[in-house]
């Protein structure tokens, strides 16, 4: 039997942020979103991307001197992830509902 | 006057001036009094280039016209004129004024720098390359930008905001790496 991944609600908002507006720098997802704090964005990204759920890769924009970005995207591990949290809250609130 | 003699006495007087902390005359300053201050301040030089040379004592006049050639050749150091370089004399009792400078460019180091540094040690590479230089990469972007923008003080604000989200992130990063750690030593210990 497959046990639902779990997903904390910081990893749900960023995969929503993944999985609805394409790649993202980790400083983009705190603008988009109330939720996420730029002090613990970067380290729930690095426990996604050691899950599985994100990738990331650097990039160095050519002239501009500094250290790279690093841009994020949700793998199919995460988008499955998500939709089936996705699905399981809809259940519940259909059972709520009832 | 030789004026072999003389050049070569302006070479060594601009030399010693050169390395003398006191070599840029004040403004102010008239034309003869920083002459006579020359050939004084270097008459020991002038004697000790006398008593090398030992075959005349040098005159007054080439002495003159040797700290004269100095101050042409300090003014053109400066791409002025030698009277602009001398100034005018003050009047008694008037209060002497420097000129404004212009405002210098420095060069500053980047925000938390030492905090990268720290961190850079403490931590593991992946680690660091995983969540600290991405927070580090958005704080120097966003403290660019603002200084771009002329606005320091909201400079100011993003340098304090990231060091303290950069601090939050490796207060919350210690557990998973002492973990990590504990989970290598037992490892090698088993």
């Amino acid at each position: 039997m497959d046990v639902l991944p779990r997903l904390s609600p910081k990893q749900r908002v960023i995969l929503d942020l993944l999985i609805h507006r394409g790649e993202m720098y980790g400083l983009e997802m705190v603008r988009a979103s109330h939720e996420l704090k730029r002090g613990t964005v970067y380290v729930t990204l690095a426990r996604m991307e050691d899950a599985g759920y994100v990738e990331s890769r650097e990039v160095r924009e050519p002239g501009e001197p500094g250290l790279p970005r690093r841009l994020y995207r949700a793998t199919g591990l995460g988008e499955r992830a998500y939709q089936a949290w996705e699905l399981a809250a809809q259940v519940f609130q259909g059972v709520l509902a009832l | 006057m030789n004026e072999t003699l003389v050049h070569g006495l302006a070479a060594v007087m601009y030399r010693q001036l050169q390395r003398q902390k006191n070599a840029i005359p004040p403004p102010g300053s008239s034309r003869e009094a920083l002459v006579a201050r020359a050939v004084d301040g270097l008459r020991h030089l002038v004697d000790v280039q006398e008593a090398f040379l030992k075959k005349r004592p040098i005159s007054s006049e080439e002495r003159q016209a040797a700290a004269v050639l100095v101050f042409e050749r300090l003014a053109s150091d400066r791409g002025c004129n030698p009277e602009d370089l001398f100034g005018k004399e003050l009047a008694p009792g008037q209060r002497q004024t420097r000129p404004r400078q212009t405002p210098v460019r420095r060069v500053h180091r980047a925000p938390g720098f030492r905090l990268y540094a720290a961190i850079e040690f403490l931590y593991s590479k992946r680690t660091f390359e995983l969540i600290f230089q991405p927070a580090f990469s958005d704080l120097w972007n966003e403290h660019a930008e603002a200084l771009e923008c002329g606005r320091i003080h909201k400079a100011r604000w993003i340098c304090i905001r990231g060091t303290y989200s950069i601090v939050a992130a490796a207060f919350a990063q210690i557990p998973v790496s002492l973990l990590r750690w504990a989970v290598a030593l037992w490892t090698l210990g088993s």
